[in-house]
């Protein structure tokens, strides 16, 4: 039995006056997956991320959503789907509780008689209940980046796009997330896009490297990362695929 | 035929108009960011200066092209160290102590001049262009607009001054550590555009009624002007100034005053909802 | 619906002000309160749009003045007052998705948004100056230029009679509205809708990413606000029995801002209260032909701005909040030093 596709890009390209940021970019998600996109800073990972969002829309190539072709899509409606993003930079209802916001990602979603328990379940998925009355704006930045999960997660998506959620995090706070993070992929196919290869090996996951716009290789972490390819491009020693 | 001169140099005087009263906003707006809503408040000082060293005694040119710019760039400095300096950062509230600081403007010029109108006749005559009349100092107001364009343009680019001036605006820490003092700059770049403001005031006395609310009727006009010609400061507002003063000229030939700036507002919507930046577009790409 | 004991204790007061001032204060007084209440009303709406909603308009006395001539338009149309307050609340409410359409849908961001709300204000206003000749007449409503137009009928008594309302009635009526919309729009706050409304004042992006269609939201919220501020207009007209375009002009937007940022953006009460206490304070100070009103309201603004940049209610109510930490934290220390010594 073969898992369902959830997420698909065909060709995708995406140029910014010029500048070739995502190349001819073919990739595949199945359901249940959970994949971490890697690669040296301007290698196009965000800019792939932010094509499949909606919030860039891309020069050319297919993007399919939980089967749905959603080039030209704005993101609120591929959110609508069933994906849950959360940002580089924490996106948050700022001066709103702890609680409103994840009850505002659940609500949409899940209607108004459940959105409650939803909310409830997420908080208790993350473990951050005790965090429910504080304002975000008073939160750490840990804090919020574990409360954006949550906000996420209420949302019940069936793939979440992740972008660098270790970002600032302390060993511990890291190990906590990719423990969340693995066990949110029991209900959702993942991807994560990260810088940080030790949070990447706590991960796991199988990996897609990025380099110049183009994916170079795919497969299993460790793999991944002992090959002497990836070493090169990331050591600056290659230039190209 | 020589209607259609006649028509012409209204269009050229028009769109000198708007980019003498923009100019001195685009200079503020394009360099620091800041929307001083007293801009047209500095233009009446700049009127209101001319009509009183006239009545002084003081050479209407004098009045026009020294005593209005220096008035304004004046009250410029001392609004920018009082005022506008606690809120560069913020946007919202440099937007309302602006607004703030208009009305005290017009309260304080209502206080002193009195609400009656005042006026300063036209220091030129006027040329007959076959059976019509024109004024020659729309010419004049034709030839300061070109002027003051071609001198802001030169001075941006060539001089040591306008280096410092973008390169402050563009990063200020940086600057700071070629030994540039930032404040010093901002100071300056406030008092340009408020000298420029009152300019425009003593150029226009001539040609307005000039009484203590005449700055609310220029601030719409001029910001409308340099929204829409976006980051580039001079060929921007010429850009846009040439755009709005042709459709807002032919317009006006057409149906009369009112509809002629009603026109040029819808113009200026319909052009920010296709360039939301602007004609000249994308900040920071080039500071002239 | 529960409300918060703050909106509470508010209303309460309001309906006591509506049983009980016509009996203490005069007439005349009471007419100018009923003015003034009307004011507060428009108060009320940019208090919404700005503080729950994020959005600052310049020129939100544009949406009060079309208020009022549409209240004109058609109350000397049909003759009855109460047909010229729907049609005042609705033009203004159509204008302001119109406008709010443009400039959401249109990606202009919030800077520009409070230029273009400007600019449509004056543009309204020399529009409406201008407007002197015969041949602008809608109807049998003439539009009077510079001059306005007169003769606008008051409120009756609703349905069977033409028996226009008395001054305490009127005064009543008026306070009423303010209340039921004050508490309106806090019982608002208590649905989804009403949360958006904050969420998407925090972070619109958020909001979208979660599935929410924020710029629709984003138009309904200017809507609500510039019926709100129609409604004020027409009341204002019905009240005086006449619109002129100085209901459209800058001071009037320039006043109302004033309003909410003294009283307290993020508030409602806040920008109500201050909107009634600076009209007396005005008032009393042109009577007594001290102050050019223009120095004395843009003095207070860049006061305001500089010194008090959250406004009063919330200065107050945090000075209050600080004033009770202290209070326990004496009480707590107090109760150490009373158990050391025993």
């Amino acid at each position: 039995m073969t898992l369902p596709v959830v997420l698909q890009t065909r060709q995708l390209c995406k140029n910014f006056a010029g500048v070739v940021a995502v190349k001819d970019v073919d990739f595949v998600l199945k359901a249940g997956e959970l994949r971490c996109l890697i690669g040296p800073n301007g290698a196009g990972k965000s800019t792939f991320f932010k094509c499949v969002t909606g919030l860039f829309r891309p020069t050319s190539g297919e993007v399919e959503v939980l089967g749905e072709n959603v080039v030209g899509w704005e993101s609120f409606m591929i959110a609508r789907l069933g994906v849950g993003i959360k940002t580089q930079v924490p996106s948050l209802f700022g001066e709103l509780s702890v609680w409103d916001n994840v009850w505002l990602g659940a609500r949409r979603s899940s209607g108004k008689a459940m959105s409650r328990s939803c909310a409830e379940g997420a908080l208790e998925r993350i473990g951050i209940p005790e965090l429910r009355s504080q304002q975000v704006n008073q939160l750490a930045h840990g804090q919020r980046q574990l409360v954006e999960l949550a906000v996420v997660l209420a949302a019940s998506p069936k793939v979440i796009l992740l972008d660098e959620p270790a970002a600032g995090m302390s060993l511990d706070e890291s190990q906590r997330i990719a423990e969340i993070i693995r066990g949110l992929s029991r209900t959702a196919a993942i991807i994560v896009v990260e810088h940080d290869m030790r949070f990447m090996r706590v991960l796991g996951a199988a990996a897609t490297v990025f380099h110049q716009g183009c994916i170079l290789i795919e497969g299993d972490m460790n793999e991944v990362l002992d090959h002497p390819v990836v070493r090169d491009v990331y050591l600056g020693r290659r230039a190209a695929a | 035929m020589d209607y259609a001169i006649v028509m012409l140099v209204q269009i050229f005087g028009a769109v000198a108009g708007l980019v003498v009263i923009s100019l001195g906003l685009a200079v503020i707006f394009g360099m620091m960011r800041v929307i001083n809503i007293a801009h047209g408040e500095f233009v009446a000082v700049g009127a209101y200066a001319v009509i009183a060293s006239v009545k002084a005694g003081v050479n209407v040119w004098v009045a026009i092209l020294l005593v209005a710019p220096l008035v304004g760039a004046l009250l410029g400095v001392i609004v920018e160290r009082c005022l506008i300096r606690f809120l560069y950062s913020r946007i919202v509230d440099s937007l309302l102590a602006t607004w703030g600081l208009s009305l005290v403007l017009v309260g304080t010029i209502t206080t002193i001049f009195g609400n009656t109108v005042e006026g300063v006749p036209s220091p030129l005559g006027s040329i007959s262009i076959g059976s019509y009349r024109i004024s020659l100092y729309i010419l004049f107001l034709i030839a300061i607009a070109s002027s003051l364009l071609a001198a802001l343009y030169a001075g941006l680019r060539f001089t040591t001054f306008g280096l410092l001036a973008r390169g402050t605006m563009q990063n200020a820490e940086v600057a700071a550590s070629f030994g540039v003092a930032p404040n010093r700059v901002y100071m300056a770049t406030f008092a340009l555009g408020a000298g420029l403001a009152g300019l425009a005031g003593g150029v226009l006395a001539p040609m307005t009624a000039v009484v203590p609310t005449m700055g609310t009727a220029f601030v719409a006009k001029a910001f409308i002007t340099v929204v829409s010609g976006g980051a580039a400061m001079v060929t921007g507002t010429a850009a846009s100034s040439v755009l709005f003063g042709s459709i807002g000229q032919v317009t006006t030939f057409i149906t009369g005053p009112v509809w002629g700036d009603a026109a040029m507002l819808l113009v200026a919507i319909i052009l920010l909802r296709v360039l939301p930046q602007g004609i000249t577009g994308r900040f920071w790409r080039s500071a002239q | 619906m529960r409300l918060q004991p703050a909106t509470a204790a508010a209303s309460i007061a309001g309906v006591l002000c509506l049983l009980i001032a016509p009996s203490l204060v005069s007439e005349y007084h009471l007419g100018q309160l009923t003015l003034n209440i009307s004011l507060s009303l428009l108060a009320l709406s940019l208090a919404y749009l700005w503080g729950y909603g994020g959005v600052l308009s310049f020129g939100h006395a544009a949406f009060f003045g079309l208020g009022g001539y549409a209240f004109a338009v058609v109350a000397l149309n049909t003759a009855d007052a109460w047909a010229g307050l729907a049609g005042a609340a609705g033009c203004s409410a159509m204008f302001a998705a119109a406008l709010g359409y443009f400039v959401f849908y249109g990606r202009l961001n919030d800077v520009y948004l409070g230029v273009v709300t400007l600019v449509v204000s004056l543009i309204l206003f020399k529009v409406m100056s201008h407007t002197a000749g015969p041949e602008y007449t809608i109807g049998s409503a003439s539009l009077g230029g510079y001059n306005g137009i007169p003769g606008l009928p008051g409120l009756h008594v609703p349905f069977p009679s033409d028996v226009p309302l008395d001054d305490s009635t009127l005064f009543r009526v008026s306070l009423a509205v303010l209340i039921i919309a004050y508490v309106g729009l806090k019982s608002l706050q208590q649905t989804l809708f009403g949360h958006l409304t904050l969420a998407i004042r925090e972070h619109e992006g958020r909001a979208a990413l979660l599935g929410y269609n924020v710029r629709l939201h984003k138009v309904f919220v200017f809507a609500l606000s510039g019926a709100l501020a129609g409604l004020a207009g027409g009341m204002f007209a019905s009240h005086q029995a006449f619109v002129d375009p100085n209901t459209l002009a800058l001071p009037l937007s320039a006043q109302c801002l004033v309003w909410v940022i003294i009283g307290g953006r993020g508030t409602l009460i806040g920008p109500v209260l201050a909107s009634i206490g600076l009209q007396q304070i005005i008032t009393k100070l042109s009577e007594t032909a001290a102050f050019d009103t223009n120095l004395l309201l843009g003095g207070l603004l860049v006061i305001a701005v500089v010194v008090l940049p959250r406004g009063l209610a919330p200065t107050f109510s945090d000075a209050v909040a600080r004033g009770g930490a202290s209070i326990k934290r004496r009480i707590a220390s107090n109760s150490d030093k009373v158990d050391a010594l025993t």
